[in-house]
């Protein structure tokens, strides 16, 4: 079927055959330019048909037709992954643009809570050794798997709970890190030199161990700092509770 | 004779090298009301320029800028240390300095950093005046 042929009749119903089965096919396979150029033409022939000429018609059928109009089809599809690649650019520029700015980035992190934060194994205990994260399942499987020689608190209470343990080789200091986060608790590696702390501190006797604890008063909280020298380790714990402190070296066996 | 010259002369330069590079591990912020002293372990893994500018996030905070958007797209490379951050004389009497100690992760490529506190005591730095 070529434009010479068809009668103006035959023409619009061609268009409307046309326009009907690309309307058909599912949402993302229609050819929505090939709609518009058909809808355009039978506008004009079936409102303005005295406008048109033979030739013009001609013409603009050459555009939609797929063996005479391919050019003009692949121009019109060009121009449309063009303006589709516009589109992709500048939607990556504004997510470049909001990741840029800390407080937008923390605001679309926590949205999509993406920013959940350390892991937390609730029915074990995470290993942290230069950024590395292991996990397992006890306290001991931890000292015995890591090759860790010190005295750890052995808490029987479900509270504080003993998270993460975080080895700090550069500086022999293992920090032990509880889900009560007012509490600080670091083990100094072969160091049993406590004598620059006992000066002003008050000595307490837990569990048979010596504790030199220095109270330090900031606005109306009172933080105790307690040195305890436990086998060949200084053991470091700090709380707002004296109570506390005298519960996790009782707990060390 | 020569060659044994260049090589031990060589070789005392490389060590003095390393040993600056250690003691450039300590920064140290100091204004009206504090003192404070970023340390790094040293045998740091990160850059003298990426120590700076960390210890620079952990004093003044973040300056609001970032390239942070540019490994969101590409990935990030992650490095993570202990930092100290030991904060001269708030207490008279001994043990006077506080020292945090926070687990830094930063990336190599970009400027992100993030910093989580581990720990906080006293330690005795500074003598009693």
């Amino acid at each position: 079927m070529t434009s010479n042929r068809m009668t103006r009749a035959e023409l619009i119903r061609w268009l409307g055959d046309t326009i009907r089965t690309e309307t058909a096919k599912p949402f993302d396979e229609i050819d929505y330019d090939l709609v518009e150029e058909c809808g355009c033409l039978l506008d004009e022939l079936m409102g303005k048909s005295a406008a048109l000429s033979e030739k013009e018609i001609a013409e603009r059928l050459a555009k939609i037709l797929p063996e005479s109009g391919s050019a003009v089809r692949k121009k019109i599809k060009y121009r449309k992954l063009w303006k589709i690649a516009v589109a992709a650019a500048v939607v990556l520029c504004m997510a470049v643009t909001v990741m840029a700015v800390p407080t937008w980035r923390q605001a679309i992190l926590t949205a999509l809570n993406l920013n959940a934060g350390d892991s937390v194994d609730v029915n074990g205990i995470t290993y942290v050794r230069a950024g590395v994260e292991k996990h397992y399942n006890a306290l001991n499987d931890v000292l015995e798997n890591e090759e860790l020689d010190f005295l750890p608190p052995n808490i029987q209470t479900s509270t504080p709970r003993l998270e993460r343990i975080i080895y700090s080789d550069e500086i022999d200091i293992v920090y032990l890190r509880f889900d009560d986060v007012t509490i600080s608790y670091e083990i100094w590696l072969g160091n049993t030199d406590i004598s620059p702390y006992v000066a002003n501190a008050t000595e307490y006797h837990f569990n048979g161990y010596t504790t030199n604890v220095v109270i330090l008063k900031t606005a109306d909280i009172c933080t105790y700092y307690s040195y305890t020298i436990i086998e060949n380790d200084i053991h470091n714990i700090v709380s707002d509770s004296l109570d506390t402190i005298e519960m996790l070296i009782n707990s060390i066996s | 004779m020569k060659k044994l010259l260049t090589i031990l002369l060589c070789a005392v330069l490389a060590i003095n090298c390393s040993a600056l590079s250690v003691v450039n591990s300590k920064y140290d912020y100091t204004n009206d009301n504090t003192n404070i002293t970023i340390e790094f372990a040293s045998d740091s893994a990160l850059s003298a320029e990426k120590q700076q500018q960390i210890a620079d996030y952990m004093v003044y905070g973040d300056d609001g800028a970032s390239t942070y958007a540019w490994c969101w797209l590409t990935g990030h490379d992650y490095v993570y240390e202990t930092v100290l951050a030991i904060e001269h004389k708030v207490s008279d009497l001994s043990p006077r300095c506080m020292r945090r100690s926070y687990s830094v992760e930063t990336c190599t490529k970009c400027d992100h950093i993030e910093e989580t506190l581990i720990s906080q005591t006293l330690i005795a730095c500074c003598p009693e005046e």
